[in-house]
């Protein structure tokens, strides 16, 4: 074996030690082999007075703690199975949660998929009105023709798509972990190495590493012992709502509310998840646009062109949001001035 | 020689070695040597190990023949740990003699 080769070979099999760590083994090793030819031998006799290669690496690894069997894995193959596994791991998770409810609470879960969807529609119906205003200006208002009008138009309406998709994931990941799993414990990464003692392996600072280690862990385990509380007290909860709906074994398996404060539930769910003014505006322009697509309507019956009716959509629309907006100034005095 | 035998002692030869004075690895490597036959490149290890272990310290020194070389020094508590290990092999070694004397004279 030449130097090089047996320095390549340390060099891989010790990938997982810290590069300074590594780079200071191999120097030593160097020196040690430059000296021995220096005092005669050849390179092949020096690296000979090792031993086996590979007993070697088992001691150094030794020496550092470290798992002798580690072999290092192909990070990017290792990171795609990982990320494919843990989706998998998330939808079986949140299926199997979905299946351990009970009626009441899956009802909860669905009416709060209403309320969600309803957001999300409402968002949509905002940016679809914002897409046509821009479009209008765009293309009529601008001086530049309107091939590059549209152009841009496009351009702004697919990234507003992919803005508005991505952001509906995100929600719909979110509401499933916030309400859905309860005991998610999501999987392990895939570990760069695998370490046999719990001891600090590498040349740092030992003693400030363990200190913030040990306060990282407590806080960890505070805020650990704190979710499983809630959890314990959530599972309390649902066992006991089974456990009522089993003494009473006449009653319908069905949640006994009326229509009314179903429907109250929902829109104060929207509410506080969407915030109130936004639920505000969103109703206002709905109305705006449903009178003013009725009055649109109307008028296209009765013969008019269709750009008439468009702009008195929008004027509804547009109008029902000022109103609303300074009725929210005056009358609640929210901005401010009050009456 | 029986390899259980060298491993145990290494570890006390070469703390006695750079109790001595500071060496850089190659020259430890030859001091251990003329005392028992070791294969050279297990002493790395244990040199690294010991300086993880806070018993030696490291530094740099500049040589005529080529690269800077890295000398290891003996700290505190690796002279705390060479005395505690030298105690105890002599206490060994002793009872062990002895026993072999009693028990299977030559």
């Amino acid at each position: 074996m030449t130097k090089h080769e047996f320095l390549n070979l340390l060099e891989q099999r010790l990938i997982v030690l810290n590069d300074d760590e590594r780079a200071d083994l191999l120097n030593e090793y160097e020196q040690h082999i430059e000296m021995k030819m220096q005092s005669g031998l050849s390179e092949e006799e020096a690296i000979a007075d090792f031993g086996d290669p590979e007993e070697l690496i088992k001691e150094l690894l030794e020496a550092y703690h470290l798992n002798t069997d580690y072999q290092p894995q192909n990070r990017f193959a290792a990171n795609i199975t990982y990320g494919v596994k843990s989706c998998a791991h998330f939808l079986s998770s949140t299926f199997e949660s979905l299946c351990q409810q009970n009626k009441k609470s899956l009802f909860q879960s669905f009416l709060r998929l209403c309320g969600l969807g309803i957001f999300l529609g409402v968002l949509y119906t905002f940016g679809a009105l914002f897409c046509h205003m821009l479009h209008s200006f765009l293309v009529y208002t601008l001086p530049f023709g309107s091939s590059i009008g549209r152009a841009v138009y496009q351009l702004i309406e697919l990234c507003l798509y992919l803005i508005y998709m991505a952001f509906t994931i995100y929600l719909i990941i979110f509401f499933i972990k916030r309400y859905i799993l309860i005991d998610y414990k999501p999987l392990e990464q895939p570990a760069a190495c695998h370490y046999s003692s719990t001891e600090p392996v590498f040349n740092f600072d030992f003693d400030g590493a363990k200190n913030y280690a040990m306060g990282a862990r407590e806080q960890a385990g505070e805020t650990i012992a704190r979710m499983r509380m809630k959890a314990a007290q959530s599972k309390e909860m649902r066992l006991a709502e089974k456990e009522g709906s089993e003494k009473a074994p006449f009653r319908i398996p069905f949640p006994d509310i009326s229509l009314s404060t179903l429907c109250m539930k929902v829109v104060i769910w929207c509410c506080r998840f969407v915030g109130f003014f936004f639920l505000l505006f969103a109703v206002c322009s709905a109305l705006g646009l449903i009178a003013g697509t009725a009055t649109a309507f109307v008028f296209v019956v009765m013969g008019y062109s269709i750009i008439g009716p468009f702009l008195i959509v929008l004027g509804c629309t547009l109008l029902s949001i000022v109103v609303t907006a300074l009725l929210i100034q005056f009358v609640f005095g929210i901005g401010g001035a009050k009456i | 020689m029986n390899a259980q035998f060298k491993k145990g002692v290494l570890e006390l030869v070469v703390l006695i070695s750079l109790a001595k004075n500071d060496m850089y690895g190659y020259e430890i490597v030859s001091e251990v040597s003329k005392i028992i036959e070791v294969n050279e490149g297990t002493i790395y290890p244990l040199l690294k190990r010991l300086t993880n272990e806070k018993y030696f310290e490291t530094y740099l020194r500049e040589s005529s023949e080529g690269p800077p070389r890295k000398y290891y020094h003996l700290t505190r508590s690796g002279k705390a740990y060479k005395d505690e290990l030298k105690e105890e092999w002599l206490t060994f070694n002793e009872s062990v003699t002895k026993f072999i004397m009693e028990c299977d004279s030559l």
